[in-house]
């Protein structure tokens, strides 16, 4: 998710706030069962009860390009604030 | 003195995970295959075919699976050969350099060129024997 997040990045949470377009969210990945963090990018057109998530790193990773859009109750939560990086850390 | 739930649930940290792009240890020159046969179908389907929005959509996606036989060809170069398998086969290196540069500009994306198609598909087959070989060793 870089540049918006790193590697190792604390990341404020609101468990159970809900997903809409551009948001960050926190969600159960629909293959690796894992918890997954990317960002909404509209709702299904095929199913408005889902969500279409996408990656901000075009470079790596994967998204609903190619796993699919998510289910509306695999989002567990929005991500509402990067925390602080420490200064001395990279 | 014990925390209340909504407290100690406030202080977990739960690690999420922003991409699953695991080295996951399946490798397989029929994925640069099968695009590189896609380019050549594409090749010999424009060749009979004058529709100009049509010979757009196919350049397109003819540079598109040319890049993605780039992809899956670099990803088998960096990822699953090792240094002994160079060692082995000094000819590796160069047989990468070349099909990637023939799924390049000067290869199948500048060109609708079906001889160049043809030709990247041989100098895959000619990694696939490698690895071939590599997985029986």
């Amino acid at each position: 998710m870089e540049p918006t997040l790193r590697d190792g990045d604390l990341a404020l949470v609101w468990w159970g706030g809900s997903a809409a377009p551009g948001r960050l969210v926190v969600f159960t990945h629909p293959v690796e069962g894992v918890l997954t963090v990317k960002r909404v990018a509209r709702p299904d057109p095929d199913d408005p009860s889902r969500w279409w998530v996408e990656r901000d790193n075009a470079h790596v990773g994967s998204d609903s390009w190619s796993f699919g859009s998510i289910a509306g109750d695999a989002v567990l939560g929005r991500v509402l604030t990067r925390l602080p990086r420490s200064p001395r850390a990279g | 003195m014990r925390l209340p739930r909504v407290l100690t649930s406030l202080l977990e940290v739960p690690t999420v995970q922003a991409h699953c792009d695991l080295p996951c240890g399946v490798y397989d020159p029929a994925q640069a295959r099968i695009e590189a046969e896609s380019v050549k179908m594409i090749c010999e389907k424009v060749a009979g075919n004058d529709d100009p929005d049509f010979r757009v959509r196919a350049a397109i996606i003819k540079e598109q699976r040319s890049e993605l036989v780039k992809h899956h060809l670099w990803v088998l170069w960096t990822d699953y050969f090792k240094p002994p398998h160079f060692e082995k086969y000094p000819n590796l290196h160069t047989l990468f350099n070349e099909a990637t540069k023939l799924a390049g500009a000067s290869g199948t994306k500048g060109s609708f060129d079906v001889a160049k198609a043809e030709e990247l598909l041989a100098k895959i087959d000619e990694i696939a024997q490698i690895f071939a070989e590599t997985k029986q060793a």
